[in-house]
């Protein structure tokens, strides 16, 4: 091994090095879970509430994250996922399922039946294709639950009591629920975190890098974004498990292809490269939605524009405005 | 002399009107560089994509170490053995070059599906990386980003990956394309140190490699092959210089 | 299931079909043409029918508001794609997703700002109003008619268009040799300003024919732009006629499904069971319509001939 250490003098530059950590996502969560504490002992239930929102979105960012920033899958139908893992907890309990330890694989086992049929249609499309196919089949279980009038309906489902764990009943208080998926978010980062390093993470990396690459090196391509996608599936559903919990509610609306769009707002806006990003992403958005909708009724139109704005200022369309230049 | 590697059995491809694979045989002999030249348009491109997987041949068939291949997917056919480098250099331009010769190490072990890193494993795939790195002469640019490598450079870390797959088979498409004269010879020179322990399939325009390199010539001219023999017959057979159009083809 | 009620249900989806190809054939061809996903053209849609919808009502002329509703389309589209969507056309399509996504927001709330959430009604003009029997014993409103024959009228002249002039071979070449079309000299930016907001009136057009017979809302453009993705992907993105064939077919499917799903599914199972299941399934149809066509042809049953 002695040529092994010769050859190591050139060392990757410090960069990726820093962007690649983990440390920034641990950061984020140990501030949400910072504000969850804060929020129940200075009697704020609203800190909260949103801090227990921001880590379940931040879970459904990071899932949605790993297929879109680590296998360069861009799905538009992950709000699917939110909702299956939402009405596999509201559907458990219309039939007396009660427990949590069996409610979140029974989520993660839907997300991943889901993922992985549908992904047998989608992940042999390419681009645009994979884009609007991911939106269609998401926008298919929308309106199956729409017209599903057992459960709800358009109307939805309410959940009467919290699920219990181990039969104790500790996520009746607020800051046992965030507290726990803030505990189940650092479990799954930490999870996804060794996955993208692990040979796997460098197969799927290897297939959004150059394709025919991977190809003529063995790698069988649709079969590692399958894998991806079904785990990608679970976790999404197991953020929509505890959306629902926290809510106490279940709604086909979880499913709507607009939050869909919120998704990819938050992976891209902490950037794609790192999972860590995803936290970062929906935590910035939750407070910036938050932040609007108390200036204005109409916050959605000032969000709007921020991200149109971000966009044409991050390709640079901006600069060539302000410069006169024609777009060329 | 063995059973072949490679053996094609009158491959026929169309693309709508337009024949561009005429009952193509041929046969690799374990240990033989076997040389395809031609000129453009002759089809070349389309029989690699037939040999590799990327396109199913209209009839005959492909056979790989003794199996019939031809329904058989490119990734498929790549675990069997047959390792490439593409005419236009393609790597993982994200990773280093290290990375990029630890991923074909792993793929071709069939490790590349392990959800878990695995320090023990991680640490034999970057010794044996570094080592066909050093075999191509890659050895000091092992932590380089292969985006940041010159295109020769590349080129070289291609060659470097498809060693690693342990190929029974390596296919070369035009690796002396878009390189100068100097580069030509010194990558000559390194595939020629493979001959005999790696049976190759070199397509090429350069006609100094190709004599340089090869134990049989085939001419592919408009699809069909018009003459196969040594580097000498080749050059010899008056078919093959009315094909090329009094185009120079001696070395 | 009586013939009567399947004439009606199959003109309603005749119906549907045309609104769903208005709307998709700008999407198709600015896809095509630019290979630019615009997640805003629903939107477009929902700008035709206020702006003919509040056009019509101050002007108190049906076909001058109508006009002047398809004039403030057009410029609406034109004003984005100089404004916004130009500068997106070479980029990555994840932040042309992301753009148009902030589109959508914007708009439907400034529309929701202005109009206030609540539907606003658009009436039917007089001479259309009414409904005339085409078989014995079946009356159909005037108006869905109006909008089938307009919808196949525009079908007719846009086939005109792309294959019968000199700017639609444009198009055609565009969507498949960009660079070969600019290198003939045409200005290719023209071109695509002139594709988009030609696509943006048509789904203005669109929005407008369906407004009497829906609820005028911020949020009515979601749904369409949804169904418009499947059209195009199933017809084949770029193709004006794959847009149309697919356009009927899922708006056949989808009227054909929610009307008879239910009496179909009660003879092979009991009747509360195919109450349950009948409308969860005619939901359905048109995406697996869409998994059908794709598992076995990847690329729609059109597809242009782009590598």
């Amino acid at each position: 091994m002695a040529m092994t250490a010769a050859n190591d003098n050139n060392p990757p530059p410090i960069w990726p090095r820093i962007a690649a950590s983990p440390a920034l996502g641990w950061g984020v969560i140990g501030l949400i879970g910072l504000a969850m504490i804060a929020g129940a002992a200075f009697g704020q239930p609203f800190w909260l509430t949103m801090a227990t929102r921001i880590a379940v979105f931040a879970m459904a960012a990071l899932a949605l994250s790993f297929v879109l920033g680590q296998g360069g899958l861009v799905s538009f139908g992950h709000a699917a996922y939110l909702g299956l893992g939402a009405y596999a907890v509201g559907i458990g309990g219309e039939h007396g399922l009660a427990e949590i330890t069996l409610l979140l694989p029974l989520a993660a086992l839907v997300g991943a039946a889901y993922a992985a049929l549908t992904g047998l249609i989608v992940l042999r499309t390419r681009g645009v294709h994979f884009i609007m196919i991911t939106l269609a089949f998401a926008q298919m279980a929308y309106f199956v639950f729409t017209s599903l009038s057992a459960y709800g309906g358009d109307d939805g489902l309410t959940l009467w009591a919290r699920p219990t764990l181990f039969g104790f009943d500790v996520f009746k208080r607020d800051i046992v629920l965030g507290l726990g998926v803030v505990a189940l978010l650092a479990l799954l980062y930490g999870l996804l975190t060794r996955v993208v390093a692990s040979p796997f993470g460098q197969t799927l990396q290897a297939t959004r890098q150059n394709e025919a690459r991977a190809e003529a090196l063995g790698i069988d391509v649709f079969r590692a974004r399958l894998v991806a996608y079904t785990l990608s599936g679970a976790v999404a559903a197991l953020a929509g498990a505890f959306l629902a919990i926290a809510t106490g509610f279940v709604a086909p609306a979880y499913m709507h292809w607009g939050r869909s769009g919120e998704l990819i707002v938050m992976v891209v806006l902490g950037g794609t490269g790192q999972l860590g990003g995803a936290l970062i992403g929906a935590t910035v958005l939750m407070l910036l939605e938050e932040g609007l909708a108390l200036v204005s009724e109409h916050w959605k139109l000032w969000l709007g524009l921020i991200l149109i704005g971000l966009v044409l200022l991050r390709i640079g369309a901006i600069a060539r405005l302000l410069r006169g230049g024609r777009h060329g | 002399m063995g059973e072949p590697i490679l053996r094609l059995e009158a491959l026929d491809k169309s693309f709508g009107a337009l024949h561009v694979t005429r009952a193509v045989s041929l046969d690799i002999r374990p240990g033989e560089v076997h040389a395809i030249i031609g000129p453009n348009g002759a089809g070349k491109t389309t029989l690699i994509n037939q040999i590799t997987g990327q396109l199913t041949p209209d009839a005959g068939h492909v056979r790989f170490k003794g199996h019939d291949v031809t329904g058989q997917s490119v990734h498929e056919r790549a675990r069997l053995g047959l390792a490439r480098t593409f005419q236009i250099t393609s790597v993982m331009p994200a990773m280093t070059a290290r990375d990029n010769v630890v991923l074909a190490i792993v793929s071709q072990s069939r490790q590349g599906f392990r959800l878990w890193p695995d320090a023990q494993l991680r640490a034999q795939g970057r010794a044996a990386a570094d080592e066909a790195l050093a075999t191509v002469g890659l050895g000091r640019r092992a932590g380089v980003i292969a985006a940041d490598l010159a295109h020769g450079e590349r080129r070289a870390l291609e060659l470097a990956m498809a060693l690693a797959q342990q190929p029974a088979l390596l296919l070369l498409d035009e690796p002396m394309a878009g390189t100068g004269k100097g580069e030509t010879e010194r990558l000559t020179e390194l595939l020629r140190g493979f001959k005999r322990r790696i049976p190759m399939l070199l397509v090429e325009h350069d006609m100094g490699a190709v004599f340089a390199l090869a134990d049989r010539v085939s001419v592919l001219v408009e699809g069909a092959i018009i003459a196969t023999g040594s580097p000498a017959e080749v050059a010899a057979s008056s078919a093959v210089k009315t094909a090329y159009l009094g185009e120079d083809i001696t070395p | 299931m009586n013939t009567l009620l399947l004439t009606v249900q199959i003109l309603n989806g005749l119906q549907l079909g045309v609104i769903l190809f208005l709307v998709a054939a700008g999407l198709t061809l600015v896809f095509g043409v630019m290979d630019f996903i615009n997640l805003a053209h629903g939107v477009q849609y929902m700008l035709g029918a206020y702006l003919a919808a509040s056009l019509i009502a101050a002007t108190g002329s049906f076909p001058l508001g109508l006009a002047l509703g398809l004039l403030a389309s057009l410029l609406a589209g034109l004003v984005l794609e100089v404004a916004i969507f130009r500068h997106l056309y070479t980029q990555d399509h994840l932040e042309q997703v992301l753009a148009t996504f902030g589109v959508i927001l914007a708009l439907t709330e400034a529309i929701k700002w202005a109009f206030g959430a609540a539907p606003i009604a658009m009436p039917i003009p007089e001479t259309f109003s009414g409904s005339v029997a085409i078989m014995p014993g079946l009356l159909y409103p005037v108006w869905r008619l109006v909008i089938i024959a307009s919808g196949i009228g525009v079908a007719l002249l846009l086939w005109a268009l792309v294959t019968r002039t000199r700017a639609g071979m444009l198009v055609r070449a565009g969507s498949t040799h960009a660079p070969m079309v600019s290198a003939l000299g045409v200005d290719i930016g023209r071109l695509f300003m002139v594709v988009f907001a030609f696509g943006a009136m048509l789904a203005g057009f669109a929005g407008a024919m369906a407004a009497p017979i829906l609820s005028v809302e911020p949020t009515m453009g979601d749904g369409i732009l949804i169904l418009a993705f499947v059209v195009i992907v199933i017809g084949g993105i770029g193709s004006i006629k794959g847009a149309f064939i697919a356009a009927l077919m899922v708006g056949l499917i989808d009227t054909l499904g929610r009307a008879f799903a239910r009496d179909l599914l009660a003879l092979v199972m009991s009747k509360s069971a195919a109450a349950q299941a009948g409308p969860a399934i005619a939901s359905m149809l048109t995406y697996m319509l869409m998994a059908v066509v794709l598992t076995v042809r990847p690329r729609g049953l059109f597809p242009a001939t782009r590598g």
